[in-house]
């Protein structure tokens, strides 16, 4: 598959003046005027092929925002190369916006005191939609996204879900190549966050719209996005599918017996003694023992056959907690 | 160029709507327009007391000047800059960076939206003015009076929309609008008529842009003059206001990419 998206050692560095703590120093900086730099991203590189839906995730202040921003063309990198759909986002401006869809979960492209109708249409002429596109886009919305409920209202009386709505729907209205979704559920409940993830879902399935999406809800991230790309102090720290992330990420997967009281240890003998000695821990009343793909289930349970078994589950952990371990552990190390 | 046209005409008839539907604060601003009349009136009144002629005008043409001065003054000022300087500030713009219009057009056609609309209400206050303080606009030609007006709007639009980038430097605009407005007023002959000024100044400001934000239109609506010669001055300075802008607009737009939205 082709690459629309290429972001090869993007980097991003923010410069402010350094506060003077005396008048000597505020003086000095007149003349000469000291910067402190900060890294915001750091050499960060990845491909995003054409139709696929990616999220961007990462913690607070981890440069997910400004790679946004510089695959959007609204900030220049300080180093490294961006090209969308074949434009530099940067050099070709212009004619670049027209062929992406952008949301920015704080800013609006609305306006305030008009109906969406009007917006819409004033949408239209600004992007220069043919009329048929521009109709053709409008029915899936009122159909998918239910925009017929507020279509005549000004954006001031919207709730902030249907506010965001309309700006998802605005976003895809010139049917772009591609759309960056910056926290488009952020301060939605969960009626309106599911009608939001099943148009954007739709969209990116039945026009191929390539989707890049920040979000810090794990339910965008699962129920929309295929893979992966993990930023953290501006550095890429992951980059794979969702399920990769699942089975690697933080504590692993386990299986948890619960077995009668005493039979723990003698369980636990049995299981490391077999030739793959899987890892065997005990947690309370259940025994868990590491998932191997070279251990079938079946064969798990003809190790445990000889003790009695009340009950026997699938230990995983969720996107969140693994996410949140992951968090943690960069911390750590940084 | 179709797309550019086409773009501007959706913006200038958003801006018109969202301006025009502000009814109580239009009829607010119109009475206080009203009221600015009048006291204009009662003020030029006295000057012209004790002495009928003044600077080559009578108390008429005098009234008429800057009736008409004030009143292009109150439709043309289209706030341009401190709506631009509060994008900027608010990282607003960055949503309008995203779209495939120009800024400063973006912002000329908002501008000239609000004019229409301002229009709407200015014009029959002016009329109730006029009508009142027994005046009349005689121009010799309408078209030329037009054509003077919009091309004051362009260039007090250019004035607008750079102090407005201003906005990316400076958090506080308002003394650098309170100090634009003055100079503007002052200068382009909207609170004095420019004959009021010694004859070097005079000819100073009509060779430089500041006659043509105010008393070259004045001067075409109010019959003062037919000579084409001050359309095609205001013209030329209308064409170097606009690559002005267009400068500025672009050496702030490479600063708020390099910087951030």
């Amino acid at each position: 598959m082709t690459a629309i998206i290429v972001a090869d050692q993007l980097s991003r560095i923010y410069r402010s003046p350094r506060p003077a703590s005396n008048w000597r120093e505020r003086l000095t900086h007149l003349i000469r005027p000291r910067f402190d730099d900060a890294l915001s991203v750091d050499a960060v590189s990845f491909e995003v092929a054409r139709g696929e839906c990616v999220a961007l995730v990462g913690p607070n202040g981890a440069g997910k925002s400004t790679t946004i921003k510089m695959l959007t063309g609204v900030l220049a990198p300080s180093s490294g190369r961006v090209m969308v759909a074949g434009f530099d986002p940067q050099r070709q401006r212009r004619d670049y916006v027209k062929r992406i869809g952008v949301v920015f979960g704080q800013r609006s492209q609305l306006w305030w005191d008009l109906p969406v109708r009007d917006s819409f249409r004033i949408l239209q002429s600004l992007f220069d939609i043919p009329d048929a596109v521009y109709q053709q886009q409008l029915a899936l919305f009122r159909r998918e996204g239910g925009l017929d409920e507020f279509w005549q209202r000004p954006a001031r009386t919207l709730s902030l879900g249907q506010r965001m709505l309309c700006e998802i729907a605005a976003s895809f209205l010139h049917a772009p190549d591609v759309v960056f979704l910056d926290e488009p559920t952020i301060g939605l409940d969960l009626e309106m966050k599911a009608r939001m993830r099943a148009l954007i879902g739709q969209l990116n399935r039945e026009a191929g719209t390539t989707v890049l999406i920040t979000s810090h809800d794990v339910g965008d991230i699962e129920k929309l996005t295929q893979r992966l790309l993990l930023i953290d102090h501006g550095q890429l720290r992951f980059d794979g599918s969702l399920a990769h992330f699942k089975a690697h990420a933080g504590d692993g997967r386990w299986w948890a017996a619960r077995l009668a009281e005493g039979q723990h240890h003698a369980a636990s003998q049995a299981l490391t003694a077999h030739p793959l000695a899987p890892v065997v821990r005990q947690n309370g009343d259940w025994l868990e023992v590491a998932r191997l793909d070279t251990l079938p289930f079946a064969e798990l349970l003809q190790l445990l056959a000889p003790f009695a078994v009340h009950e026997i589950k699938p230990v995983e952990q969720g996107l969140e907690e693994l996410l949140h371990g992951f968090y943690l552990a960069s911390k750590g190390a940084a | 160029m179709r797309h550019a046209l086409q773009a501007g005409a959706a913006l200038v008839w958003a801006s018109a709507r969202i301006t025009a539907t502000d009814r109580k604060g239009r009829l607010i601003l119109t009475l206080g327009y009203l009221l600015g009349m009048w006291l204009l009136f009662w003020l030029w009144r006295g000057i012209y007391a004790a002495d009928p002629h003044r600077a080559g005008l009578d108390f008429a043409t005098a009234l008429a000047h800057v009736a008409t001065a004030q009143t292009l003054f109150a439709l043309l000022h289209t706030s341009a800059d401190w709506t631009l300087a509060r994008e900027i500030r608010s990282g607003e713009v960055a949503a309008q960076l995203i779209q495939p219009v120009n800024l400063c057009w973006r912002h000329g056609a908002q501008a000239l939206g609000r004019v229409l609309a301002k229009l709407v209400y200015t014009l029959p206050a002016l009329l109730l003015f006029l009508w009142w303080a027994g005046l009349a606009l005689r121009p010799a030609s309408w078209l030329v009076a037009l054509i003077s007006v919009l091309l004051s709007f362009v260039l007090l639009f250019c004035i607008a929309f750079v102090t407005g980038l201003a906005g990316f430097l400076a958090t506080d605009l308002w003394g650098i609008t309170a100090s634009k407005d003055a100079l503007v007023q002052f200068l382009g002959g909207a609170l004095i008529p420019l004959a009021f000024f010694p004859p070097a100044a005079q000819a100073a400001l009509h060779w430089l842009p500041f006659a043509h934000f105010f008393n070259t239109p004045v001067a075409y609506l109010t019959g003062q003059t037919a000579a084409l010669t001050p359309l095609l001055l205001q013209a030329a300075w209308t064409v170097v206001f606009v690559l002005g802008a267009e400068w500025a607009a672009r050496q702030i737009q490479r600063r708020l990419v390099i910087f951030g939205a």
